[in-house]
C-alpha cells in the first residue's frame, strides 16, 4: 500500500484546479483459477493486480484517472493529469486521515494456504467423479474453483482512510450429459467469502449428482411451449428476476439520470402488496458482500420495497449529489480501472406466508421455472429478459412434463404487480453482474413466487 | 520501474532459471474519455496502466503468471507461481511456444481518420451529439449516455525460440444511446461510431441514427405466438453470430462442446452460404497481422459454398488433429481460440429484396439476454429481441419485446438469402442481411 504522505500529496495535487472532493483507491489483489476436465487439471493460472484509481469531483462534475505505474511521480502525474479536467477556483480544503474502524464480519477459518493447488485439483476432480458415477450418460464434467485476495485502500479529502482485506471464493462444476445425437448440459456452484472451509458447507457427492441429473434430465425435456402464463419461479436463482427487473432500476446510476422507470417512484406501490426486498450487504460470508465499499462507506442493509411501496435506492456518493440523498454504502467496481458506482450486492425478495406446494396446487396451467440461468434488463424501457434452464409444466395443480429452452420476458414494473403468492422458502445464490463499473460479484435470492400472466417463449 | 528495464531482467531471469522454453507477453493502454450530461460535459477519464504474462513450458504444458506491478521484487515471485502453474497441469495435449517462423503480412486496422481526427474538438463534438439527439425529435426523452473515448495500445512478445513481435493501434469512438417516449412506452437507440468514415464526423448524422432507432419502436404492437420467416438486420445476425461463433473453435469441437465434431467436408449450411475469418481485412477492427500465440494470420474460409472447411485452430489443438494453427490462438494466459473479422460474405439483394422474399413474417433489429439464453452443446437458442412485422413483403410496426428460439445447427440448413449489406458490430463479427425459414416467436 502507499505511504500516507505520498496518498495525502496524491490528494492535494488532485484538488489544485478547485475540486471539492478527491478520492483515492488502491488495489492489490492476487488471483487464482484452477480448472480441472476428464480427471486431468486442464487449467491452472494466477495473477497479481496492483493500480491506484483516482477520482475528483466538482459539484457533480468528476474526473477518473487510474495508473499502476506505482512510483511517486506517476502518481502525481496522473493526479495533475485528472485535476486538468476540472475548471475551478481553487478551494481551500484541509483534512486529516482518520482510520475508519472497519470490523471484519466474514470470518475465514482455513487460509487459501492450508492445502497446496494439487490438493485442491484433487478435491476438484474428486467431486467431478461423483457426476461421472451417478451416470453412464455423462460424457464430460468440468469443474472450476478460484480464490482471490483482494486488498484495498480508500482514501479521500473528507479524511477518510479505509482499507481491507476480502478473501472470496467459488467453486463451480458442469455436466455434459449425450445420448444418440443429443447433448445436454447442466451446472452449479457455490462460494462466499470464505477460506477453504467452504468446501465443508457441502455434501459433495448430493452436489456433483444433483448437476449429472439436471444434464440427464433434460435430454428428454420437450421443447418449451410459447405463449402468455403464469409462471412459478423458484427459490435461491430465481432472486435474478428480481435483480434484472427490478434491482438494477433502483441503482442512483439509473435513477438520477432519470434513466430507470422507478426514478421519482419513492413512497409509491410499484409492486405487489406481498413484495419486501432488500439489498444486504452486511451478511455474513454471503458471495455479494462487502465490509466496506469502494468509496469507504460503511456497508448497510438498505430496504428497497416493503409491502409494494417503493423505499429506498441504491445510492453512491456522486450520484447521491444529483438525487440530494447520502451515500449508503454501495459503491462498488470490478478493480482499479473502474470508477466506482452504485451496484447491488445480495439482493432478494423477503419471505412471505405460501409454500411452493400451494403455489403449484393452485395453478390450472402454467410453468414451474425451478432453475433459471442469467438474463438482461434495459433499465430505460423496464424489458427484461431470462432464461430458465430447468422447467416443468404445471397442469391442474400438477407437475407434468420437464420443458427445456423456455424465456421469459416482459416489463419490470409490470412483473412486480403481478406477483401474487410468495413463498417462504428464501435462499441466496451466487452470481456475477456486469454493468458500467464492471463484472462483480453479487447474490441474488427469493423464496418461490408465482407471477400471473408472463410471456413465456419456446421452441414450440 | 521502466517497463523496458523489467521486461529486460525478467528475460534474463528467465534464461538464468534454466527454465527452457519460456514467453513474455507486455502490453500497454492508455485512454481518455469524455461525457456529456445535459449540456455540460460531467465526466472525464484518463487511463494508464501496463502489464506482463511470463509463461513457461514444462513437459507438455505451458503455466503462466500474470502481474500487474512491474517492480523487480516480483520477478521472483513470477517465475516461482508460473513454473508451478505448468507443472500442475496435466493435459495429454502438447502445447507449444512459437518460433516467429512464417510469412506474416502487412495489415491495415481500423483507425480513426487521421486528418480530421487531429482536427477535432473532441468536447464539442460530444455536446453537440447530446443536443443534436434532442433537438431531432420531441418524442426523444433522455439522452442517457453521451461518450467520446480515445486509446492506445502497445504490445509485444518475446521468447526463448526467437519469437520477437510488437504492435500498435490507436482507437476512438463515440457513443450515443438515448430513449423515446409516446404513449407510455419508452425505447431506447444507440449508435457507435469508430471516426474511420467522413460522415462519423458530423454529430447531427449520428444523433438522427440513434434517434431513429428509438423512434421507430414506438407505438408497438403484438403478434401471435407461432413459428414465423424471420429476416435478420445485418448487426442483429452479427450479434447472432458473435455469441455462437464458438462452434466453429477447434477447443470446443475436441471438448465435444460443439456438434460439429466429425463434419468437416459436411454440407452444414445453405449452398450459397460462405462464413470467412479474415484478419487482413483491410481497415478491419479486428485486422492483424499474428495472433495471441504470436502465429502469422490468414484468411480462413471456415464455411464454404455450405461445406465445413475448417475449424478454427490454435497450435495445441491444431497439433492435436494433425494440421497446422489457422493463427486463431487467444492470449498467453489462456491459450484459447479468438476470432478477427469473422463473418457471412454478403450476397446481391438489397435489404428490401430480402423482406419482399420474406413476404410475411418477423424482421428482428436487436437481441437480448444472449450469455444466458444459449446452450452450444445443444445448439438451442431463446432470446429476448427487438422486432417489426414484415406484411406483403414489407416492414410493418414495430412488436412488442418477442422471445425468439431455435436451433443454431439447425438455423444455417434454414438460410434462405442472404443480403449485399454486410455490417460490423464493434466486435469484428459481421453478417448482412441474413432471412430464415422459420423460427419460434412468442409475443402474445
Amino acid at each position: 500500500m502507499l505511504d500516507r504522505n505520498l496518498v495525502k500529496d496524491i490528494l492535494n495535487e488532485a484538488l489544485s484546479t478547485g475540486g471539492d472532493y478527491a478520492e483515492v483507491f488502491v488495489e492489490n489483489s492476487f488471483a487464482s483459477t484452477l480448472q480441472t476436465a476428464e480427471h486431468k487439471v486442464k487449467q491452472s493460472t494466477s495473477g497479481l493486480v496492483f493500480g491506484v484509481g483516482i477520482r475528483i469531483f466538482s459539484g457533480v462534475n468528476s474526473v477518473y484517472a487510474y495508473t499502476n505505474l506505482s512510483d511517486r511521480e506517476s502518481l502525481l502525474r496522473t493526479a495533475q493529469k485528472a485535476a486538468r479536467g476540472i475548471l475551478a477556483h481553487k478551494r481551500d480544503i484541509v483534512f486529516d486521515f482518520v482510520d475508519v474502524e472497519i470490523e471484519n464480519i466474514h470470518k475465514i477459518n482455513k487460509k487459501f494456504e492450508e492445502l497446496n493447488k494439487s490438493d485442491k485439483a484433487d478435491l476438484m476432480k474428486k467431486i467431478s467423479c461423483y457426476a461421472y458415477e451417478s451416470s453412464p450418460l455423462i460424457s464430460r464434467v468440468d469443474a472450476t474453483y478460484l480464490e482471490k485476495k483482494r486488498h484495498t485502500l480508500v482514501a479521500n479529502t473528507l479524511g477518510v482512510w479505509a482499507e481491507d482485506t476480502l478473501f472470496r471464493n467459488r467453486f463451480s462444476l458442469s455436466a455434459i450429459a449425450a445420448k444418440d445425437n443429443l447433448s445436454e448440459s447442466a451446472g452449479n456452484n457455490f462460494g462466499g467469502l470464505y477460506g477453504l472451509e467452504l468446501f465443508d458447507k457441502y455434501d459433495h457427492r448430493e452436489f456433483a449428482e444433483k448437476v449429472a441429473e439436471d444434464a440427464v434430465s433434460k435430454l428428454s425435456a420437450e421443447d418449451c411451449p410459447s405463449g402468455k402464463m403464469d409462471v412459478i419461479i423458484g427459490n435461491g436463482f430465481g432472486g435474478v428476476i428480481f435483480h434484472e427487473a427490478c434491482g438494477h432500476g433502483l441503482e442512483a446510476e439509473a435513477v438520477a439520470k432519470n434513466a430507470s422507470v422507478f426514478a421519482g417512484k419513492l413512497g409509491q406501490k410499484v409492486a405487489s402488496e406481498l413484495v419486501t426486498a432488500y439489498d444486504d450487504a452486511t451478511i455474513p460470508n454471503a458471495w455479494g458482500s462487502i465490509n466496506i465499499d469502494d468509496e469507504g462507506v460503511k456497508t448497510q442493509r438498505k430496504l428497497l420495497i416493503e409491502n409494494g411501496i417503493l423505499k429506498g435506492y441504491m445510492v453512491d456518493r456522486l450520484n447521491g449529489r444529483r438525487m440530494e440523498m447520502e451515500p449508503n454504502g454501495c459503491a462498488r467496481r470490478q478493480n482499479y480501472k473502474f470508477a466506482p458506482t452504485s451496484r447491488m450486492s445480495n439482493t432478494f425478495i423477503a419471505n412471505g406466508n405460501s409454500t411452493l406446494e400451494e403455489m403449484i396446487a393452485n395453478t390450472e396451467y402454467g410453468l414451474f421455472a425451478q432453475k433459471m440461468s442469467g438474463g438482461s434488463v434495459n433499465t430505460a424501457s423496464g424489458e427484461f429478459n431470462f432464461s430458465v434452464d430447468k422447467a416443468f409444466i404445471v397442469e391442474k395443480g400438477k407437475i407434468k412434463q420437464q420443458v427445456k429452452g423456455a424465456k421469459l420476458i416482459g416489463s419490470g414494473i409490470e412483473v412486480l404487480q403481478q406477483i401474487d403468492m410468495v413463498g417462504n422458502d428464501m435462499d441466496l445464490a451466487c452470481g456475477m453482474c456486469g454493468a458500467s463499473s464492471g463484472s462483480i460479484p453479487t447474490t441474488v435470492g427469493e423464496p418461490a413466487v408465482r407471477v400471473r400472466n408472463i410471456t413465456v417463449g419456446g421452441q414450440r | 520501474m521502466d517497463a523496458e528495464k523489467f521486461v529486460e531482467k525478467l528475460y534474463a531471469a528467465g534464461l538464468q532459471q534454466k527454465a527452457g522454453e519460456f514467453q513474455i507477453d507486455y502490453g500497454y493502454h492508455s485512454s481518455f474519455g469524455l461525457r456529456a450530461l445535459d449540456g455540460k460535459i460531467d465526466k472525464r477519464s484518463f487511463t494508464e496502466n501496463q502489464g506482463i504474462t511470463f509463461s513457461v513450458k514444462k513437459g507438455k504444458n505451458i503455466g503462466s503468471f500474470d502481474c500487474g506491478e512491474l517492480e523487480e521484487r516480483n520477478i521472483p515471485l513470477i517465475i516461482e507461481q508460473a513454473e508451478a502453474n505448468a507443472l500442475l497441469i496435466s493435459g495429454d495435449e502438447e502445447n507449444f511456444f512459437h518460433d516467429g517462423s512464417g510469412s506474416y503480412q502487412k495489415v491495415k486496422k481500423s483507425a480513426p481518420v487521421s486528418a480530421l481526427y487531429a482536427k477535432l474538438d473532441k468536447e464539442k463534438y460530444v455536446l453537440e451529439l447530446e443536443k443534436a439527439a434532442y433537438a431531432y425529435d420531441k418524442r426523444i426523452k433522455k439522452v442517457i449516455s453521451t461518450f467520446l473515448g480515445e486509446g492506445e495500445s502497445k504490445r509485444f512478445m518475446k521468447n526463448s525460440h526467437g519469437l520477437d513481435l510488437s504492435e500498435k493501434e490507436n482507437r476512438a469512438y463515440a457513443y450515443l444511446y438515448l430513449s423515446a417516449e409516446s404513449g407510455g412506452v419508452t425505447r431506447t437507440g444507440s449508435e457507435i461510431v469508430f471516426f474511420d468514415k467522413e460522415e462519423d464526423f458530423n454529430p447531427a448524422g449520428v444523433a438522427a441514427k440513434a434517434a431513429q432507432k428509438a423512434l421507430d419502436k414506438l407505438n408497438p404492437t403484438n403478434i401471435k405466438s407461432g413459428n414465423r420467416k424471420i429476416v435478420f438486420e445485418n448487426k442483429a445476425f452479427a450479434d447472432f453470430l458473435e455469441t455462437t461463433a464458438g462452434i466453429f473453435s477447434a477447443n470446443s469441437v475436441q471438448e465435444k462442446r460443439s456438434k460439429l465434431v466429425g463434419k468437416l467436408g459436411q454440407k452444414i449450411a445453405s449452398g450459397f452460404v460462405n462464413l470467412v475469418d479474415n484478419p487482413l481485412l483491410d481497415g478491419g477492427y479486428n485486422s492483424r497481422s499474428f495472433d495471441g500465440e504470436g502465429y502469422p494470420c490468414r484468411l480462413n474460409e471456415v464455411i464454404k459454398d455450405g461445406i465445413l472447411n475448417t475449424y478454427l485452430y490454435n497450435l495445441r489443438t491444431a497439433h492435436k488433429d494433425g494440421v497446422s494453427s489457422t493463427g486463431n490462438g487467444s492470449g498467453s494466459g489462456n491459450r484459447g481460440i479468438s476470432f478477427s473479422n469473422f463473418y457471412v460474405m454478403p450476397g446481391m439483394l438489397s435489404r428490401d429484396e430480402v423482406l419482399a422474399q420474406a413476404g410475411d413474417g418477423v424482421y428482428i433489429v436487436g437481441l437480448n439476454g444472449m450469455h444466458a439464453g444459449y446452450s452450444s452443446v445443444s445448439g438451442d437458442f431463446s432470446f429476448g429481441a427487438e422486432a417489426f412485422e414484415i406484411k406483403g413483403g414489407k416492414l410493418g410496426r414495430a412488436l412488442n419485446q418477442i422471445t425468439v428460439s431455435g436451433n443454431v445447427y439447425r438455423l444455417w440448413n434454414e438460410i434462405e438469402a442472404i443480403g449485399g449489406d454486410l455490417a460490423f458490430n464493434p466486435s469484428a463479427f459481421g453478417a448482412p442481411t441474413v432471412f430464415v425459414r422459420e423460427l419460434s416467436i412468442s409475443n402474445e
